[in-house]
């Protein structure tokens, strides 16, 4: 087995880091010394990472289409790496230098971070990815060995049966990966999906550090919440013997997304501080959306919920933050939401064009079911908890400007109050504390009391490891941290927290969501409660002792 | 409700139960767990699972179980050898388990009914069953039906545990806190209440579990922490230490469980069916996954590899059709429900039939699924295959296939 790891290493390095690391190379080379965003060692790996499974998948596409076969593939992506090699040491005299001491770094922050990552690593090696009972695993692994067999991006029999392909609907991006390095290196897919567990893994946890580094701006906070991902159950992030799977690769994208959107939305505004505000577009930072873009593909590639989780989140920060912070923060932030409104829209627009390519018959069948049909609750009642919501800051201006505000926010709570009392399921929160039934993985159907079709999911399929104790603990503290201290990491937490009660308790919440995502699927919601990132930032600002603004 | 059994062949324990407000010994009150030859820990808890463990696992949900006045414990489905090395009864609702207060030893006592079964010691039940409904029952005495013992031994130790917390407040208090401290004992010694408990309930969840008062804890310190909160914002003060260390210790016991769980402290998530295969655990190593899935197989699935047909049709348990498709050209019969479309797989009735004798029967399944090959998993390690009735009658396929390979776990045979 010693063997076979190190060949599944140095593969696995070939095809899912060496490409892209090189294109990035060439990339800050190519970009002038200003435009040029600096970027440490965890953002080059996890930018490697992506770039080389999107390039892979390129070859791999056209390959398949010209019918070469799958076997190519490798070659020309040896092509690849040659020309960029070459092409690096032509422009090694331009844009950023490469140097050393940005991959060796002595500080103590760094340092831990890199033994918490090699040690998981070592560990992830030999616990891996192949789980111990009988999972989905088996039905990836039959399909990527279907591509080797086929020697093609597009299968010609069922992996499993044999048989017709229709009913294998699954968005091939991490398959191929898989394919590609046991073709090449004679591996079967067992021992690959083994072995990595522990890439991914790693993976995951730079990603989750990254994200919580550019909201926090704290490395303490960093370190402590790759701590708690390593160990909390709750939001089901220390799943990392699954890592193997493609929703978790597409995870790893996910909270990418999460830290590339952050990051550009940060070097943008110092970018407007340093120049002239009135010409924004100017400043923006291409390469960084550039990559963003990049991220969106590989989500679709890869599993595909995870860009409506983006939608989602971001969706629900926007809303947050024009709820919530104060006028003069909100006045500062206008370029903020201005970008995560461009970002959102042409999101949705992006997923509804490919939705209506890719899976028409599926469109058609949702809209026309009856869970879109009259009383048409699904869509009203959400939207108008939104309304509700967003109606806070113009109503407040007015009922300020006449001297009843106190009234007015003692109303308006109240009404909020009412109206989650109305559209959330409270026997179903109960159920999960005091469970009568055992679920499955599809959600349960019912009618409410208007005859309008709904679904909650069954806390049975995952939701309970999710949630209980310290799913619903940090699910508390996720809402409630944002009204200590409004930092834009309580505003994101919030946001993502809210999100996750409301589509996991409201029936018209948890139904809309699945025009979204597969009914099946919209449980993963819970992703998106972030339970490391709440526990770590709770915990810093629980002994920020001398801080006056929690005293 | 725990048992320990040994059996010499594969089988299934049951057991039975009545209450107080529901008499009698019926099947409403009852859960079976899957017994594979060797030593099995049976352990049947309050809406828990059952579970068979040390050798395999059997992931059922039960109902409550509560006080029951009688118990009966049916070791096997047939005639044949079984050795019941302990069973306990253990009460749920002790904050610490104490032997003495807490647990009813039932092979400390006579069993009232004995059906069909050789009762060989005072200690153990080694026994041989005489007939396919071996039984035994046993009425556990109306004292240890009281409460007032366990009550009291809960009492004693949150007045100690009370008094610690106190302590701990007072040292971390400055000066001028410790003026206000008698505002915050209150709140701030039952904010301590549900952190130890989960606390002594992770490190002995293999002894007992009582998840009403789990749950009845949790919402009680939640409810008082939030009343705290408010309390002090009414009186204008703020987040001061005292309330801090009580948020710590509460979440940090809260969320304790699940650093024991990875730590290997804790062998089953305690709260729900969460999937320990899923985490990564300290104490875990490459050899489960060797042992349980089909790297150890790779040498036999080369060799059967050379010798089938690509493109050709086998059957084999489930878990080797899933082993055998991840890695060779050829298409299983057996997946999953949830992989399954239309006529081209195995019913379940149909799995029984090709495990008896019925030839006929057998050549008209093989001739519907358009079978080319079986292939027979002889494992006995692996769990996820051991359960399986193809992996166990290998004889009974003789009949209609011709054995074309014999590796150390897997057979090929080629339909005739």
């Amino acid at each position: 087995m010693i063997l076979d790891a190190l060949q599944f290493y140095i593969h696995s390095a070939f095809f899912l880091f060496l490409s892209g690391y090189l294109i990035q190379k060439l990339a800050t080379q190519w970009c002038s010394q200003s435009s040029c965003v600096r970027s440490g060692w965890c953002e080059i790996l996890v930018t490697s990472f992506l770039i080389s499974i999107l390039l892979n998948a390129f070859l791999v596409l056209m390959a398949s289409l010209i019918g070469i076969g799958l076997h190519v593939t490798k070659y020309l992506l040896l092509a690849v790496d040659f020309i960029a090699l070459i092409l690096i040491f032509i422009f090694r005299e331009r844009g950023v230098k490469f140097k050393i001491s940005r991959y060796i770094s002595w500080k103590r922050d760094d340092l831990l971070l890199k033994i918490i990552i090699i040690t998981v690593f070592i560990a992830m090696t030999f616990q891996g990815g192949l789980l111990d009972m009988l999972a989905d695993g088996w039905w990836h692994m039959s399909y990527a060995a279907q591509m080797v067999q086929d020697d093609s991006l597009f299968i010609q029999r069922h992996p499993l049966l044999g048989g017709d392909i229709k009913p294998v609907i699954y968005p091939p991006l991490w398959h191929l990966q898989l394919a590609l390095i046991s073709e090449s290196s004679g591996l079967s897919l067992p021992i690959i999906w083994h072995f990595i567990g522990a890439i991914n893994a790693v993976l995951f946890l730079i990603a989750v550090y990254l994200l919580t580094l550019q909201l926090s701006n704290d490395k303490c906070t960093s370190l402590v919440s790759i701590l708690f991902t390593l160990f909390i159950v709750g939001g089901l992030s220390s799943y990392l013997r699954v890592s193997p799977w493609p929703g978790n690769a597409s995870y790893i994208v996910l909270f990418f997304a999460f830290y590339l959107t952050f990051r550009g939305l940060d070097e943008w505004k110092n970018q407007i501080k340093l120049s002239n505000p009135e010409s924004p577009l100017k400043t923006l930072p291409y390469q960084l959306l550039f990559l963003l873009s990049l991220t969106f593909v590989a989500m679709v590639g890869l599993h595909g919920v995870e860009v409506v989780l983006y939608l989602l989140a971001m969706g629900a920060y926007l809303l947050s933050i024009s709820v919530l912070l104060p006028e003069d923060q909100l006045q500062d932030c206008r370029w903020e939401r201005w970008a995560l409104s461009i970002v959102l829209v042409c999101c949705l627009l992006f997923g509804v064009i490919l939705a209506l390519y890719l899976l028409p018959g599926h469109i058609e069948s949702v809209f026309s079911g009856a869970r879109a049909r009259s009383p048409y609750l699904n869509f009203i009642f959400p939207l108008l908890t939104v309304l509700y919501l967003l109606a806070y800051r113009f109503l407040s201006r007015y009922f300020k400007a006449i001297a009843y505000f106190r009234l007015f926010q003692s109303l308006y709570l109240l009404g909020l109050l009412l109206i989650l009392f109305l559209i959330i399921d409270i026997r179903h929160i109960l159920d999960l504390f005091f469970p009568e039934y055992i679920g499955r993985h599809v959600p349960k159907d019912s009618f409410d009391q208007f005859h309008n079709r709904v679904y909650l999911p069954f806390w049975d399929h995952q939701l309970r490891g999710a949630m209980i104790w310290s799913g619903v603990i940090t699910l508390i503290l996720g809402v409630g941290m944002v009204f200590i201290r409004m930092t834009r990491m309580n505003l994101f937490l919030f946001a993502t927290s809210s999100l996750v009660l409301l589509t996991l308790t409201s029936p018209y919440f948890f139904t809309l969501t699945s025009f979204l995502i597969p009914l099946p699927s919209v449980y993963r919601v819970h992703l998106l409660l972030i339970s490391p990132l709440i526990l770590a930032v709770f915990y810093r600002q629980l002994f920020s002792w001398n801080d006056e603004s929690l005293n | 409700m725990e048992f320990d059994i040994e059996g010499d062949r594969y089988t299934r324990a049951k057991l039975y139960w009545d209450e107080r407000e529901r008499r009698g010994l019926d099947e409403l009150r009852s859960q079976s767990a899957l017994i594979i030859p060797g030593l099995n820990r049976v352990v049947i808890t309050s809406a828990k699972r059952v579970g068979s463990f040390n050798t395999t696992i059997d992931d059922v949900l039960i109902y409550p179980i509560g006080h029951p006045l009688r118990v009966r414990i049916d070791p096997m489905e047939h005639p044949g050898n079984f050795s019941l090395l302990s069973a306990s009864v253990r009460y749920m609702d002790c904050i610490l388990p104490i032997i003495s207060i807490c647990n009813y030893d039932l092979l400390q006592s006579k069993p009232t009914v004995l059906h069909q079964i050789d009762f060989m010691a005072s200690d153990s039940v080694i026994s041989h069953s005489l007939g396919s409904d071996p039984y035994l029952v046993w009425t556990i005495p109306a004292h240890y039906m009281r409460s007032d013992r366990i009550y009291l031994l809960n009492i004693t130790l949150l007045v100690i545990f009370s008094g610690s917390i106190w302590l701990l407040i007072s040292m971390v208090s400055t000066r001028e806190e410790k003026k206000r401290l008698r505002d915050h004992i209150l709140p701030a010694l039952l904010l301590f209440l549900y952190p130890f408990f989960s606390l002594i309930e992770s490190l002995s969840i293999n002894y007992y579990y009582s998840p009403s008062l789990n749950k009845s804890l949790l919402v009680a310190t939640v409810i008082i922490y939030l009343a705290a909160l408010l309390w002090q914002a009414m009186r204008g003060l703020t987040l001061n230490r005292v309330i801090r260390v009580g948020l710590f210790v509460s979440v940090t016991g809260l969320i304790l469980p699940d650093f024991l769980f990875h730590l290997g402290f804790i062998d089953r998530w305690p709260f729900g069916r969460e999937p320990k295969e899923y985490h990564w655990t300290l104490g875990r190593s490459f050899d489960d996954n060797y042992l349980q899935s089909s790297i150890k197989y790779e040498a036999d699935l080369k060799e059967i590899g050379l010798l089938a047909e690509k493109g050709g049709v086998f059957l084999s348990d489930v878990a080797t059709s899933y082993y055998v498709v991840a890695t060779l050209p050829i298409y299983s019969r057996n997946p999953h429900y949830h992989h399954r479309y239309p006529d081209v797989f195995i019913e379940k009735e149909e799995l029984v039939i090709l495990c008896s004798d019925d030839t006929e029967t057998k050549n008209s399944i093989i001739d519907r699924l358009e079978l080319g090959y079986i292939i027979i998993n002889k494992d006995r390690d692996n769990r996820n295959v051991a359960k399986s009735c193809l992996s166990r009658d290998i004889t009974s396929i003789d009949d209609v296939a011709d054995r074309l390979y014999q590796g150390e776990y897997l057979n090929l045979y080629k339909i005739k």
